[in-house]
């Protein structure tokens, strides 16, 4: 008998019963950074990890990632810090965003899988992918993702960000760009989705602050920032990677330009979606590595 | 017969004459430009089948930057690349939006700088040009930038731009904006709501009653060191206008049913007077002279009938 491949709608079926599973073990909460403190959000920088050509540095952003995730849940060892959100049973999707002008780095990509095998889990239940995600196996069975992808100006949604890069777990995509897509966080409270997500890398190594031309991308307004934003609370790292948008358009535009449209899906995520916090005031935001030109 | 044949000839022959006469004269037909782009420039050969989107698929081409042209309105785009064995590809967009008010509008909303090297405006940035001219967008970039992809892309942008014989003409609306102070580079011109934020925070909601018939331009005006920021509205009729003046009032500032020009708590002054048809909004003016000062330079342009409305 041949194997049967998951509808989309099965696919979307099953992981409403892995999400019931999980609320009952009451991590959502933990895991969408929802507490009554101050969401943790990390910000680290490096000199080192992207050289004048754009070329990361593999052994640079191992060592961002695990600072970050070492502060972030104040324990010491970075395998130690990771086994916090990822246990050998998991099944892990790796969201990744593979837009041709500004991609997901892959050596942050493959930094963050070196750290969730460390955490127990074989390779095969582990899958890196952006626009195949709804037709990915491991995906379709996955108990927790990791989400990263850079931050850019969007003609939109304002900002391509964290919380957008889950758009194509949409079965229809379109239907979230509403209102410049005002309603993204919905996304995130999708069966398949919910309570999922145990980690947020939004990458600010050379963000895109203005968009030109039909395909939004011109070198000229990237800039070599060289962070990273690391947090299990979207909206938070979100608010912050958009902070420092906004202030290099100041410091470029030397005037306020801000952005058209605004990325109000961010703000909304927090006063209309509770997914997590979108004010500044409530983050808990910590400074690591680099500082000069911080923006923030 | 024969004296009539010939002189049915002649009638034709005349008519032909007129004929070619008139297309020479009235009826130049703008030559498509893609028709002049080569195959082969500078090493760069084609390297797939040129592709056309329309509406309904440009979704599929475009990541994240659809909306833009389809709160214009465009009938399709064209899409060429060009590679070389040792240099980054080159793609070429053509949009072919269904009017110059249209390129005009993507332009100056998706612009960073403004220049005149090619088209009616560019610009020119790292990798890539964009220019607008007559009811063409044109967009043309390469993945990097080397000295060689820059000079074949200018080479492509000036084919491009010298195969367009039309300039196009702006939005009439444009013509109502005061000259004295005014920031050039800070106009933008749009028909759909979302694009109210253009230069400050005004509204994530159609506070104003924006749509497909409605021409609006956004600008900003010098003084000293601070700019205001004037946001004009042309509405189908006057009694649109009027509905669109009393929404906004309502949901942007109160204080304004009473009073045209109204002090903010920063000192600054925002104001509003309706023209006819036309719907002025002052925002962050620094004196209250300073907003009636526009306001009657845009009542004198509103009532000059003899306005040019062609290219500025």
């Amino acid at each position: 008998m041949s194997k049967r491949k998951l509808s989309r709608r099965e696919f979307i079926s099953a992981g409403a019963i892995t999400t019931a599973g999980m609320l009952l073990f009451g991590q959502s909460k933990f895991l969408l950074g929802q507490s009554n403190t101050k969401t943790r959000v990390i910000l680290i920088r490096n000199q080192k990890v992207v050289d004048a050509k754009g070329k990361v540095n593999s052994e640079v952003i191992q060592k961002m990632l695990d600072d970050a995730v070492t502060k972030l849940f104040d324990i010491d060892d970075p395998v130690k810090a990771w086994k916090k959100i990822i246990k050998p049973e998991d099944i892990v999707g790796i969201k990744t965003n593979v837009w041709n002008y500004l991609r997901t780095p892959q050596e942050l990509e493959q930094a963050i899988k070196s750290r969730v095998m460390n955490c127990g889990v074989s390779d095969k239940n582990i899958s890196i992918d952006d626009r195949g995600i709804l037709d990915n196996p491991v995906f379709k069975k996955a108990t927790a993702l990791i989400n990263t992808r850079p931050m850019r100006t969007h003609y939109w949604s304002g900002v391509g960000s964290l919380l957008k890069n889950y758009i194509m777990f949409a079965e229809e995509p379109s239907d979230y760009h509403d209102d410049s897509c005002a309603d993204l966080a919905a996304i995130w409270k999708l069966p398949h989705v919910k309570g999922k997500t145990r980690l947020n890398v939004l990458v600010m190594l050379t963000p895109l602050f203005h968009s030109v031309g039909p395909h939004g991308y011109s070198a000229e307004y990237t800039w070599q920032y060289k962070g990273l934003i690391v947090g299990t609370d979207p909206v938070a790292c979100d608010a912050v990677g958009l902070r420092i948008i906004e202030a290099k358009r100041k410091e470029y535009f030397k005037e306020d330009r801000p952005l058209n449209p605004p990325a109000k899906h961010i703000a909304l995520a927090d006063t209309r979606h509770h997914l997590g916090t979108a004010d500044l005031n409530k983050i808990e935001l910590i400074k690591l590595g680099w500082n000069e030109q911080i923006l923030i | 017969m024969k004296t009539k044949g010939l002189y049915h000839g002649s009638s034709i022959k005349f008519i032909l004459i007129i004929c070619i006469l008139y297309v020479n004269i009235f009826g130049q037909t703008e030559a498509d430009p893609v028709s002049i782009l080569p195959d082969e420039l500078n090493g760069w050969t084609r390297s797939s089948s040129d592709r056309v989107f329309d509406n309904k698929t440009l979704y599929d081409y475009i990541d994240g930057g659809a909306e833009l042209y389809l709160s214009f309105g465009f009938s399709k785009v064209f899409n060429r690349i060009y590679s070389h064995p040792d240099q980054p590809d080159i793609r070429i967009d053509i949009f072919y939006m269904n009017t110059s008010y249209d390129a005009f509008g993507v332009f100056s909303l998706s612009s960073g700088k403004i220049e005149h090297d090619y088209g009616n405006q560019s610009e020119t940035t790292s990798g890539a040009i964009l220019f607008w001219k007559d009811n063409y967008y044109v967009f043309i970039s390469s993945m990097g930038e080397t000295d060689e992809s820059a000079k074949t892309i200018k080479l492509l942008a000036g084919l491009i731009d010298k195969s367009i014989s039309q300039k196009g003409i702006l939005p009439a609306i444009l013509n109502y904006l005061p000259e004295e102070k005014l920031d050039r580079e800070s106009i933008r011109y749009f028909r759909h709501y979302i694009w109210l934020n253009s230069h400050s925070f005004i509204s994530n909601e159609n506070i104003l009653n924006i749509d497909q018939s409605t021409h609006c331009v956004f600008a900003k005006y010098y003084r000293e060191k601070e700019k205001g920021l004037l946001l004009l509205i042309e509405y189908p009729d006057n009694d649109r206008a009027l509905i669109g003046k009393e929404k906004f009032i309502q949901n942007y500032n109160s204080r304004l049913a009473s009073s045209s020009v109204v002090k903010l708590e920063n000192g600054k002054f925002i104001g509003i007077e309706l023209f006819d048809n036309l719907l002025a909004v002052l925002f962050n003016v620094p004196a209250e002279k300073d907003v009636r000062q526009i306001f009657q330079m845009i009542r004198e342009r509103k009532n000059n009938k003899n306005l040019n409305t062609n290219h500025r």
